[in-house]
């Protein structure tokens, strides 16, 4: 191990400069796993408009369902009826990756790998998983993975290959415990960052919810972003139609401000807890608040 | 005034605040609290100056025993120690200084109530709200510094742990052991010696693991789950936010967990 890295940084000063430019490989793409341990708390959702937030950017983007047996980023992102092979086909060779690529119909720049529908999780060796992940990040600039529920085996899977984490959190202390436990057993060098979904400003600032600040407390993850709760998620998320690709969408414009995040943007987190009414509001939130 | 607490060899029953009928209902509240805590425990019962009813006396050992709890040993005056045989029980002695009365504790704390071992009280209560006099700490003893190829103490080795515990993770330790981060909640701390975590401590913290109850824990925000020192354990309140964590230190004074802001040992 040590011996690779010692190779992998010397090797720079004794390439010839002309070659690097002839073979021009891109630079690898970063896999990223989008996990949080508790089930419904917006994973997949997440992934759907991350992705599709990535590739409107520009970027190009795979998006990877590792939800064997369950898989459902497929119908978020409305492509259901397109999809013909799925990433167990590809690891056991019975068809090539870019047949079982399915092309989001909205930005082109974004590909689906399904997840097998009729498989299990443990059909999925790790070490296959991980040079599967490993090819994908040579062809796009972010791999992004689905990670299934739970701390089993797919959640393994799921986490082999990816260098960073998202971890999908909603306001309520079990999703927090879950997401708490998930982050401890990430593997070392991941490196994680938060999304707090479903966040109500309203119940926050009444006290009934947890906030931010207070799921911060726990956690103590760089914060992605912070998703509100709006009607429009399931509207959206059963039409198949990622919010981020929605222009005058709150919780479009929320999901673009992570990806600008996530992309390094300096952009400044949304405070919920900032009361939108007058000083007479105010003032019963404060009294509120002290009780 | 408890009538049952849990020590460390076992449970004593304090029986000098009514005669024995009258507080044999209360008993058998307590015991029914929590029955399967008592389970093989020895009891050690301490009287006033006159004898019990036998009568009454067998009703409790009866009672005792549908809770598996064998009878050890009385205490009291001269009048006990001829019970004692008669009752084939070990006589123990007068009872000691501070029994039958509240225990004074020292440093201000507020009510602190029954340590009924096992039972789920309330760490808040146990919390001293002002101190009026240091806690006086025994002088620790000097840290010198390991010569080469010297291995670390063998006795008690403390074990460093740098960065945050997550739900689900867990330290058991032989010795001491210090965390340099939080330990959130679903977390666990198990230590033979002491317990140091320079953070928050949410999680689950048994310092004394062996039975030493003169073991303490220590936190930036003591904010336990659930709190053991030896054979002592302590619960956090439900539902409720301390806003300004002040750290403290919890150890075992007159048999019971008792919080109190943390002073440095001058």
């Amino acid at each position: 191990m040590a011996d690779q890295h010692a190779a992998a940084a010397v090797q720079p000063e004794h390439m010839e400069p002309a070659q690097t430019q002839a073979e021009a490989p891109r630079t690898t793409g970063t896999a990223i796993v989008i996990t949080s341990g508790k089930g419904g708390v917006g994973k997949t959702t997440s992934t759907a408009n991350i992705g599709a937030a990535l590739a409107a950017r520009g970027r190009s983007v795979c998006l990877v369902d590792a939800d064997v047996g369950l898989r459902n980023l497929d119908v978020v992102l409305g492509l259901e009826n397109r999809v013909q092979h799925h990433f167990l086909d590809v690891i056991e060779q019975k068809c090539a990756l870019e047949d079982a690529l399915v092309q989001d119909k909205r930005v082109p720049s974004m590909v689906l790998l399904p997840a097998a529908q009729t498989r299990e999780k443990d059909d999925v060796r790790t070490e296959d998983m991980a040079a599967l992940i490993e090819d994908l990040r040579k062809r796009y600039d972010y791999v992004l993975i689905d990670s299934p529920a739970g701390i089993e085996m797919g959640f393994k899977n799921a986490v082999v290959g990816a260098q960073r984490a998202i971890v999908v959190t909603t306001p309520e202390v079990s999703a927090v415990r879950d997401a708490d436990r998930v982050v401890g057993l990430l593997p070392k060098g991941i490196e994680a960052q938060l999304i707090v979904n479903r966040l109500r400003p309203q119940l926050v600032r009444r006290g009934k919810m947890l906030s931010v600040a207070q799921v911060d407390e726990i956690l103590r993850l760089p914060l992605l972003g912070v998703i509100p709760d709006e009607p429009e998620v399931v509207i959206a998320t059963n039409r198949g139609e990622p919010l981020s690709l929605k222009e005058g969408s709150t919780t479009g414009e929320a999901y673009r401000r992570a990806v600008a995040r996530l992309e390094g943007e300096p952009v400044e987190i949304e405070d919920y807890s900032a009361e939108p009414g007058g000083l007479l509001s105010r003032l019963a939130a404060w009294i509120g608040g002290r009780r | 005034m408890p009538i049952v607490r849990g020590t460390r060899n076992g449970l004593e029953f304090d029986l000098f605040a009514a005669p024995l009928a009258e507080l044999l209902p209360e008993i058998r509240e307590k015991l029914a609290a929590s029955p399967e805590f008592y389970h093989g425990a020895s009891a050690v019962f301490s009287f006033g100056d006159a004898a019990p009813g036998d009568g009454a006396f067998d009703q409790l050992l009866t009672l005792l025993a549908e809770y598996r709890i064998q009878g050890a040993g009385v205490r009291g005056g001269p009048a006990i120690a001829e019970f004692a045989a008669r009752a084939s029980l070990a006589y123990l002695g007068p009872v000691a200084k501070g029994g039958g009365k509240v225990h004074h504790l020292s440093h201000g704390a507020r009510s602190v109530d029954a340590d009924f071992a096992g039972a789920r009280a309330d760490l808040a209560r146990r919390r001293l709200r002002a101190v009026r006099e240091p806690v006086t700490e025994a002088a620790p003893s000097p840290v010198r510094p390991a010569k080469d190829g010297e291995p670390a103490s063998e006795a008690a080795p403390t074990r460093l742990q740098r960065g945050t515990l997550r739900g689900g993770q867990a330290i058991r330790q032989r010795g001491s052991i210090v965390v340099l981060g939080d330990v959130n909640p679903g977390a666990e701390l198990v230590a033979t010696g002491d317990i140091v975590v320079v953070g928050s401590l949410r999680g689950i913290a048994h310092a004394g693991a062996q039975g030493d109850a003169s073991a303490c824990v220590f936190a930036l925000d003591l904010s336990p789950t659930q709190l053991r020192i030896g054979p002592h354990i302590a619960a956090a309140p439900e539902g409720e936010r301390r806003r300004n964590p002040a750290p403290e230190l919890a150890r075992v004074e007159d048999g019971r967990i008792v919080i109190a802001p943390y002073t440095p040992p001058r």
